[in-house]
Formats: C-alpha cells, sequence, structure tokens
C-alpha cells in the first residue's frame, strides 16, 4: 500500500511537522487556523462561483483573445459545480473505504488550545479515514475552473486553495498525500469533463437560459444555495438526515 | 416602563409558552429567519426588471439596502446609549425551554439593551423603503415585521414600547434618506456602475454583504472596528 511507503511516509510526516510548527506555538494563531479552515473555505468556494457566473463580456464574441464570452464562462461555473459535487462525493466514498488516519490520531503534534477543546474538535474526525481530502478536491476543480476563464481568477483560485490546504495539514487534519490525491482527482475529473464538455453543453445551455427567462426566481434559488454552500450545505445535509431518519 | 407594556408582555408571554411549537417557532423566527427573508427579497428584486428600466428600479434596492444596514448599525450605539434593560433579564418570564438553554438564552443578552431594537430598527427601515420600491410587498413585509416583533416581545427580548421605538427610529431614517437622496445619488451611481463594468468582482462582493445580513453583519463590525477603531456593539 502506498501509505506504507517509507519515502511517502518520511515527506508525509516532514511537511506536517513543518506547517504545524508555524501554528503549534500560538494558542491565538491555532484558533485562527482552527476557524479559517471550518467555513471560511465554504464562503470563498461561494464566492468564487458567484465570480465566475459575472466573468466575461456579455456580447457573442470577446474582445481580447482568450477573454471569456459570458455565455460560455456561466456554462464552466454550472459545470464546476456539478463537477465539485460529484468528486466531493467520490472523496467521500474513498474516505470510508481506505483506511488511513489521521495526522492528529496517529501523530504527536502541537495543540497549544486546551485538551478539552481539542478533544471536542477531534471526536468526528478520529473516525473518519482522511484519504483523500475532501476540501482539496473541491479546491482544486474551482482552480481549473478559474483557469479556465480568466488567469487571474485561476491564480487567485490557486493561491486559496493552496493556503488552506496547508492549513488543514497544519493542524492535523490531513497528511500532504491526502492533499496531493484531492488535488489530483478534482483536476483529473474536472479536465475529464471539459473534454465531455460539447456532449452535454445543451442541458448546460439550458439551465443558464432558464436564468435569462426566469431571472428573480433562478437568482433567488441561486443565492439559497449558495449561501447554503457557504454554510456548509448545513440545511440539505439536515433535510436528507431527516429523510434518512423517516425511512 | 408603564402598566399597558407590562401587562401586553406578559401576556403575549403566556400565550407562546403555553405551547413549545409556539416559543420555538417564535424563536427561531426572530433568530435567522427574519435576515434570509430579507436578503432573498433584495435579490428577487434586483433581478425582476429587465435591464431597459431597470437602472431607476435598482437604485432604489441600493437606497434600500443602505437604509436597512444604516438602522442596523445606529441602533446598537444608540441603544447602547439608552441603556433600556431587556425585558428577559429583569422579569420571571414563562418559557418552554429547559433551565440550561434559558440561562445560556439570557446570559447572551446580559450587556445589550433593547430600546432602539437593532433588528427590529432593520425590518421597519426595510419595510418603509420597501413603499418605494414595491408598495404590494411593501404591506407584506410590515405584516411580517409585526409578526417577528410579537414574537420577540413573547420570548422577552423586547418590550411593546421598544417596537415603537424602533419603528419611529428606522422608519424616520428612511424618510431622511430617500428625501435626501439627490446628495446619495452620486454613491448610488457608483455602486451601480461597480455592478455593470465589474460584475466578477460587484457580485461576489455583493454575495459577501448578504453572507454577512445573514450573522448580523459580524463581519462588517468587525472590519470597522479592525480599520477605524469603531467598536458599535457590546
Amino acid at each position: 500500500m502506498m501509505f506504507d511507503n517509507p519515502t511517502f511516509l518520511e515527506l508525509d510526516r516532514a511537511a506536517l511537522m513543518w506547517f504545524n510548527s508555524f501554528v503549534g506555538d500560538s494558542q491565538d494563531l491555532f484558533y485562527t487556523v482552527l476557524f479559517q479552515s471550518h467555513y471560511v473555505p465554504w464562503v470563498i468556494c461561494s464566492l468564487i462561483l458567484c465570480s465566475m457566473w459575472f466573468i466575461g463580456k456579455t456580447q457573442m464574441l470577446s474582445e481580447e483573445k482568450g477573454g471569456a464570452v459570458r455565455a460560455r464562462s456561466r456554462a464552466i461555473a454550472i459545470l464546476v459545480l456539478v463537477t465539485m459535487i460529484c468528486s466531493f462525493m467520490v472523496a467521500k466514498s474513498i474516505q470510508s473505504v481506505v483506511e488511513h488516519d489521521r495526522p492528529l490520531v496517529a501523530e504527536k503534534i502541537k495543540i497549544p488550545i486546551p485538551p478539552y477543546i481539542w478533544s471536542k474538535i477531534k471526536t468526528g474526525l478520529e473516525t473518519k479515514g482522511s484519504f483523500p481530502s475532501d476540501h482539496s478536491v473541491m479546491f482544486f476543480v474551482l482552480v481549473v475552473g478559474g483557469f479556465c476563464l480568466n488567469r487571474w481568477l485561476g491564480l487567485i483560485t490557486l493561491g486559496t486553495a493552496l493556503y488552506f490546504s496547508s492549513l488543514r495539514i497544519a493542524i492535523g487534519f490531513h497528511w500532504l498525500s491526502d492533499i496531493v490525491a484531492g488535488a489530483l482527482i478534482g483536476i483529473g475529473f474536472m479536465l475529464l469533463l471539459i473534454k465531455l464538455l460539447p456532449y452535454f453543453r445543451g442541458y448546460l445551455d439550458w439551465v443558464v437560459n432558464l436564468f435569462k427567462k426566469k431571472p428573480a426566481l433562478m437568482y433567488s434559488l441561486a443565492y439559497l444555495f449558495l449561501m447554503d454552500c457557504a454554510n456548509k450545505f448545513e440545511f440539505i445535509f439536515g433535510v436528507l438526515h431527516e429523510a434518512k431518519k423517516l425511512i | 416602563m408603564s402598566q399597558l407594556d407590562l401587562e401586553l408582555l406578559l401576556w403575549l408571554n403566556q400565550f407562546f409558552a403555553s405551547d413549545s411549537f409556539y416559543f420555538n417557532t417564535a424563536l427561531v423566527q426572530t433568530n435567522d429567519i427574519p435576515w434570509l427573508i430579507t436578503t432573498v427579497l433584495i435579490v428577487f428584486y434586483w433581478f425582476s426588471k429587465n435591464d431597459s428600466c431597470g437602472f431607476i428600479y435598482r437604485k432604489d434596492i441600493v437606497f434600500l439596502v443602505f437604509c436597512s444596514i444604516s438602522a442596523f448599525i445606529l441602533a446598537k450605539p444608540l441603544a447602547h446609549y439608552i441603556g433600556h434593560v431587556r425585558p428577559l433579564l429583569e422579569l420571571d418570564l414563562m418559557h418552554t425551554l429547559d433551565d440550561y438553554h434559558w440561562k445560556k438564552l439570557i446570559s447572551g443578552f446580559k450587556n445589550s439593551s433593547s430600546t432602539p431594537n437593532d433588528l427590529a430598527s432593520f425590518l421597519w427601515a426595510f419595510t418603509v423603503a420597501m413603499f418605494f420600491v414595491e408598495k404590494r410587498i411593501a404591506v407584506l413585509m410590515g405584516l411580517y415585521s409585526v409578526t417577528v416583533c410579537t414574537m420577540a416581545v413573547a420570548v422577552g427580548y423586547l418590550y411593546p414600547s421598544d417596537i415603537v421605538y424602533s419603528l419611529l427610529f428606522g422608519g424616520l431614517l428612511t424618510m431622511v434618506v430617500f428625501l435626501s437622496r439627490q446628495w446619495l445619488e452620486v454613491f448610488c451611481d457608483w455602486v451601480l456602475s461597480c455592478f455593470e463594468y465589474f460584475p466578477a468582482i460587484a457580485y461576489p462582493a455583493a454575495f459577501m454583504l448578504m453572507y454577512d445580513m445573514n450573522h448580523y453583519m459580524a463581519f462588517f463590525q468587525y472590519l470597522l472596528n479592525l480599520t477605524f477603531g469603531i467598536r458599535i456593539a457590546q
């Protein structure tokens, strides 16, 4: 198995200790990092999706070479959203199959906050596998989508993805290998779907046209969806959980 | 506090505390739902007119957002200055929660005052401003504001008179802003031009504002504190 390979193990441990050394000595910094890695990535995801939807000129042809046309950017934004959901589910399925303990369970890292708070945070994570990182999958789908539309958006998304991935290593939620695997899955999925785009472009255009025909209704629904995305899909998961209980 | 104020509060509290469903509904309705409803309405009306006549309409919506947020932000320091203690802190009210959760709820309000209430001022400012945008929705919004405020009285967040003061504060602020709109036109045009020329930046920024509104403008208050050192609430 890849996880037993001494080179990988050594690299994972070295990265974990290096990132943890930045946040492990300050309680305030550790709390900030915990807060940032909890809700902020989801808010940023919603903001980037929103930006993707409105990027590009509204004319049929872009004025600058390589510039995005609004209709195409909207098709890509929907594609990114669909890919994010699919690859997130794939990553969660792999996590439940592959047994790989999180660094906070397997290694002794510096935790500068009171043990009872840390044990509360750890409780939900201890039983879940860490391979691959679902956050990293989600972010790297956005990175590919961002680069497809605009170089600057791509660079900003890449910077954000690297920043949040390193935060998750620093607090012991993931190994470096989890992040790399998540990134590869995200990039692979997105590139594959971009290749297949001509086959289902019609469906994407149909959704885009719905926003043109009924903008008030569709944008209100899109707003509610993005709001739930920024809140870690608490509402959708809550409804699914209740439905599961009923069944 | 007048006798009428107290009697009305106790009567509403008794009615809502008679059933845990009523009481829990009142707690939820006075917490997150009003923010979600108002922000969805803003998005709905922003996109409800086509481009040819949408500019003037959107201008009104910018004013509406400006009034309601100003009412919310300004009500906080004013309430702190007036220092009217909340009913749930000074009266022994009925409730359907267990003691732990009730004490936790009360402890969250220890440093806050009730006149004028920030949420009520926001809702009334929004309702009055809505009259300039869409009168039918303004009537519905008025009814909804009354419902939310009644529930806030029932759970003991506010006295009935606080609602009246909040209505006066929010309503007057909105009237002043809408009557002096020619001085704010430049700001409004600038906001609209941002949406016109930089939509990929302006719409995410607007989403961030809406998201923040759903979290009691916590990020905005943090930024205000960080940049100007202004602390507008406890």
